[in-house]
């Protein structure tokens, strides 16, 4: 925990996730810094956002049927003989 | 080309250019579920919505010689998929407020409000700490049913958050490429995905805390 003075605990979780895209400022994120140092609430808060971009980042974008890219294909053909 | 952060890109469209089917199909394949998630935001169907997709297709074969890497090629692409889909959509007489397609629940705190001191010196700090996941087992955070959970939250999100976390978290783009494809504003495309997230989490804490 922190003094009364610095951003409170409630205030910090809704900067985690710009904090991990490094969009917040530098003077905002070294109070962001100094405040995780010694708060074990915002610590956990941090690598559960941590966890759950890791866990997005391990799916897989849903497969298209290659019978739905035909008309796509078929345009590209298209194209070339008209262009080469 | 020496520098340009997308001169891989520059390469891919000389490669288009010269006729290879493979490598455009790559990409068509790489491109297309989000393609459709896109342009259904803007029509009054999925079949409209792959009329969008089609014709972005042949725009940007018509319009290669006019890519000049000064963004990567993808955003080129959603860049004409919205304008497109946006174009068709006020053809359909549909207007789609930003807010519908954003959700009206930016603003809703990340935790539980309760889990936080309400009066006296220490407000606004927690009352009662987040679980420690560091301690999970790493087969345990990336199982299959793990990723089912997100894969849900994800299905139910309203559309612009879902699609930010999809291409952000899911598919590696950067924030800038986000904002441009997705015609969003800095602020937004930040805001959206901490709300993503914040949702996503929240799913997974209950998921977790459940067993």
């Amino acid at each position: 925990m922190t003094t009364e003075t610095d951003v409170t605990c409630r205030e910090v979780v809704e900067l985690l996730s710009d904090y991990l895209d490094d969009a917040i400022p530098a003077t905002d994120r070294a109070r962001l810094d100094a405040h995780l140092a010694e708060c074990d609430g915002c610590t956990s808060a941090l690598e559960q956002l941590r966890a759950t971009i890791r866990v997005a980042g391990t799916l897989t974008e849903s497969q298209v049927a290659q019978a739905e890219l035909e008309p796509v294909r078929r345009a590209f053909q298209a194209w070339r003989s008209e262009t080469g | 080309m020496d520098g340009n952060p997308y001169a891989a890109d520059l390469a891919l469209v000389e490669q288009l250019r010269a006729g290879d089917e493979g490598a455009f199909m790559e990409l068509v394949e790489r491109l297309q579920p989000s393609m459709l998630r896109v342009a259904r935001m803007y029509v009054s169907s999925q079949a409209v919505a792959e009329e969008c997709v089609q014709e972005c297709w042949l725009g940007v074969l018509q319009g290669l010689d006019r890519f000049e890497g000064r963004s990567s090629l993808r955003t080129w692409i959603f860049r004409i998929l919205t304008n497109i889909a946006k174009t068709r959509g006020q053809r359909e007489g549909r207007s789609v407020p930003f807010a519908s397609l954003a959700g009206d629940d930016l603003d809703t705190p990340s935790y539980d409000p309760a889990m936080f001191l309400g009066e006296g010196r220490w407000t606004g700090h927690w009352s009662s700490l987040p679980s420690d996941w560091r301690g999970l087992p790493e087969e345990r955070l990336l199982s299959a049913e793990t990723r089912a959970v997100v894969t849900r939250v994800l299905a139910e999100l309203p559309p612009m958050q879902a699609e930010v976390l999809r291409l952000r978290d899911v598919a590696g783009w950067s924030s800038e490429e986000v904002r441009n494809a997705l015609d969003l504003t800095e602020t937004n495309q930040r805001v959206l995905l901490h709300r993503a997230r914040a949702k996503v989490r929240r799913a997974l804490e209950r998921y977790f805390g459940d067993e």
